[in-house]
């Protein structure tokens, strides 16, 4: 039930997280519930981004700029015939944030342990989780581009 | 001309539910349900609180307690007077043409 709550952006965690995690607790976890808290996590999102700015710029704005910007690549990419190139960027990018995931992880054992290394409560450990995250996304994105 | 409101239907019942007694969130979601038999989630009542919290509607009023009553401001107070005439134009414009009145 409380994973739910970590889904929302930070500043409205804090603000209202255990108010809504005490209503959870009273109303119960249902799937119509899970559904609204899922809404509900998206129109928070949706208010955060488009309160956050970027060089004067609205995040949301610029994400979806990039990700038009992203996709005509994409299409002028397969039209050229060039998925393999594609492929190959993929691999990199995987090769790269799995590399990079170890590495963080390593120093963070260093840092504060064994134990507490592999936890998500220190910054590097996060961050470690961030680049595992990536080296999944671009694998799979090698594997559908490669067959 | 009726003007369309900046809020939605639960934002409105929120207002309403707090014009009586500040409440919180809890007895917010209970208010309504008993009112007008609509269940509203959770994530769909703080999504509103939010909102209205930040257009200073509403606001919270310290509590040692967990749960945090919230209080009708007189901004709010005024936005939902503007909401009600509002609805009342076009209920009155309703039974009119249905011929009700």
């Amino acid at each position: 039930m409380r994973w739910f709550i970590y889904l929302y952006p930070k500043i409205w965690r804090k603000r209202y997280g255990k108010e809504l995690e005490q209503v959870l607790q009273q109303t119960g976890i249902s799937v119509k519930v899970m559904i609204d808290l899922l809404f509900g996590i998206l129109d928070a999102w949706q208010i955060e981004l488009s309160e956050r700015k970027i060089y004067g710029f609205r995040m949301d704005r610029l994400l979806v700029l990039i990700s038009l910007l992203n996709v005509l690549l994409i299409v002028q990419l397969i039209s050229l015939r060039e998925v393999i190139m594609l492929e190959q960027i993929a691999l990199i990018i995987a090769m790269l944030s799995f590399f990079l995931a170890v590495c963080i992880l390593i120093v963070n054992m260093f840092k504060v342990g064994i134990a507490k290394g592999f936890s998500l409560n220190t910054r590097l450990g996060k961050l470690s989780i961030g680049f595992m995250g990536s080296y999944a996304l671009f694998f799979v994105s090698f594997l559908v581009l490669a067959n | 001309m009726v003007k369309k409101g900046k809020f939605s239907e639960p934002s409105l019942l929120i207002l309403i539910s707090l014009a009586e007694k500040s409440r919180h969130g809890y007895a917010i979601m209970e208010d309504i349900q008993s009112n007008y038999d609509i269940n509203l989630g959770p994530g769909t009542l703080y999504g509103a609180i939010s909102r209205l919290e930040k257009a200073g509607y509403i606001r919270v009023l310290e509590s040692e307690d967990r749960k945090k009553p919230y209080k009708l401001t007189k901004e709010g107070s005024v936005y939902l007077t503007q909401q009600i005439e509002e609805l009342q134009k076009i209920a009155t414009l309703g039974s009119k043409r249905l011929g009700l009145i």
